[in-house]
């Protein structure tokens, strides 16, 4: 079976833009899927004996286009699709030289809309531009396989019922409407970077796919700068990603991580679009999280890491995006510079019981500061709030 | 035949509830929708745009309410004049359908089918404190033009506002 592995390869990297293709010349994302799912059953028949064809991408639209007009035409109430008909007969260029980038923007959009329920915008942006099928989306959030396939199904059911535009927003609606691609690509990496639940500290496959669509959605729009901001942050959280667990899975805070084993590709990378970002100074909390991530891996070891600079960063932060979890994560910078003791006094004052870092950073404040017995109890809670195997066990230690 | 003896089967909902507004008062949603639906009449027997139309779908937008009395009028007057603004607004855009006020969830009746008979209750099939107090139908391109007008009518009447498509 030496042919499949290149119809596997192009799958991974080209399904979204085929597919974004596709439902640009169907108008309907079902007909799109069902050609491109043709196309790449040809393909893995084919390409064995006849080569992999010089554009592969090219090849699997066409055929996709053909594959939908035969699907069409078979169709029963074939006089009611001669409307969708007509643009699939127009000379077949026009598929490839369309505007292939805008596609993939539009689609990013359209499983983003804010109509649409977060869950079913995450499963959505999986499925369509990541290509990845619902047993893989189920098994990467843990959720049984029919769940995410009825999150499909109803979210594709809106957009086609309620007329949820494939269109990328105009330019005064931007900035909103790319707030929800932003969080669901965030919350995408997040999952991957601390399983919510389950055995793995890490699921890598979540963490790699948020960030090749970070990167397609930074090089579809190079001048958002939050888009960026999200870039660096990703960037810059993957490059320590071998230094975060040991070799057997268990979990390394950024204190204690061996900084050699960082890699320097992404974080250099990251580094620059910070760099970027601060010149072209239009800030928001993407731009400001990859700024701190940035001035952290600038340190050698952490005693040399500039706190000041840090804590000036969570200031901005909390300018613009005043919630309890920033405040906790700027009192962990207090701690650094004023002591522990006066990190904990703001902490005490957050409303975040049910949050498990709440109480895993003041069961250190408070170890710090010498009251053995609470720590232990706070660890304990915090322990209790976390469903991830590696972190109940981190937690775990630390509290005995 | 008075209305009483249809309703056999007693509600846990009061009909009316003195010093409110009973089914006979004029109530909220028919202050906010009453002028709307002659706007509506007008502007169906006027609409002419029929090449337009063909890529244009309908969209119901359900006005949901508190139960009880309306404001105060120092708070209803100036919705009221939002809101027929934003239904001049949908007519010179050819986007306005339809709009109507409902009487007060205490004057519902809910039937339901049970073998050879038909049961008969009191009041709103869902009870609660908020109840689809009017609606306005729509003609829009698509869900992001259906959701602007949606934006403004939930800016104008205060009160939250489900956009729901029509069945092609």
């Amino acid at each position: 079976m030496t042919g499949l592995a290149p119809v596997d390869g192009v799958f991974r990297a080209e399904y979204g833009r085929v597919v974004a293709v596709l439902t640009r010349i169907l108008g309907d994302i079902d007909l799109a899927e069902d050609a491109v799912q043709d196309a790449f059953t040809t393909a893995a028949q084919r390409w064995p004996v006849d080569g992999v064809p010089p554009s592969p991408a090219g090849w699997i639209i066409t055929t996709a286009r053909h594959r939908a007009i035969d699907r069409l035409r078979r169709e029963t109430r074939l006089r009611e699709k001669h409307a969708l008909l007509a643009p699939l007969a127009g000379p077949e260029q026009a598929t490839e030289e369309g505007p292939v980038r805008d596609d993939r923007l539009r689609l990013i959009f359209t499983c983003c809309h804010p109509a649409l329920g977060q869950s079913a915008q995450v499963a959505l942006t999986l499925r369509l531009l990541g290509g990845l099928t619902t047993g893989e989306i189920a098994r990467a959030f843990l959720v049984p396989e029919a769940t995410i396939a009825q999150r499909i199904v109803r979210a594709k059911g809106k957009i086609r019922d309620a007329g949820i535009p494939y269109r990328i927003p105009r330019e005064a609606d931007l900035p909103n409407r790319l707030h929800p691609v932003l969080a669901v690509l965030y919350l995408i990496f997040n999952e991957g970077y601390t399983a919510s639940s389950g055995p793995a500290l890490v699921r890598d496959e979540l963490c790699a796919e948020a960030l090749r669509l970070t990167r397609l959605l930074a090089a579809l729009l190079p001048n958002e700068p939050e888009v960026l901001g999200l870039l660096a942050l990703l960037l810059l959280i993957s490059s320590r990603r071998p230094a975060r667990t040991t070799v057997d899975g268990a979990l390394v805070r950024l204190a204690e991580q061996n900084r050699s084993l960082w890699e320097r590709g992404l974080m250099v990378e990251g580094q620059a679009i910070v760099r970027a970002c601060v010149r072209r100074n239009q800030p928001g909390p993407y731009q400001i999280q990859a700024a701190i991530q940035a001035v952290h891996s600038a340190a050698p070891t952490v005693a040399a890491t500039d706190w000041p600079a840090i804590l000036r960063l969570y200031d901005q932060l909390m300018a613009l995006a005043p919630t309890p979890v920033v405040a906790l994560n700027r009192a962990v910078v207090v701690a650094e510079i004023s002591g522990a003791a006066a990190a904990l006094a703001q902490v005490e004052a957050l409303d975040l019981d049910g949050y498990y870092l709440f109480h895993a950073i003041r069961a250190d404040l408070l170890a710090r500061v010498g009251r053995a017995a609470e720590a232990t109890a706070a660890y304990a809670k915090a322990a209790t709030l976390t469903a991830n195997d590696a972190e109940r066990a981190y937690l775990a230690q630390a509290g005995s | 035949m008075g209305t009483q003896a249809f309703l056999a089967i007693p509600s846990t909902m009061p009909t009316y509830i003195p010093g409110t507004f009973g089914p006979d008062s004029q109530n909220w949603s028919t202050l906010f929708f009453g002028e709307l639906s002659n706007l509506g009449v007008r502007a169906r027997t006027r609409g002419d745009n029929h090449s337009k139309e063909e890529n244009m779908k309908s969209y119901l937008m359900s006005v949901y309410q508190p139960d009880g009395a309306p404001p105060p009028p120092e708070v209803l007057e100036p919705i009221m004049r939002e809101l027929a603004a934003l239904n001049e607004e949908l007519v010179a855009a050819d986007a306005f359908v339809f709009s109507a006020g409902l009487c007060p969830p205490s004057t519902a009746t809910v039937l339901r089918a049970k073998d050879a008979e038909v049961l008969m209750t009191d009041g709103p099939f869902l009870e609660g404190k908020e109840h689809l107090g009017g609606f306005t139908v729509i003609k829009a391109p698509d869900l992001d033009a259906a959701l602007e007008w949606g934006a403004k009518m939930a800016k104008a009447t205060t009160l939250p506002i489900e956009v729901r498509p029509f069945q092609e």
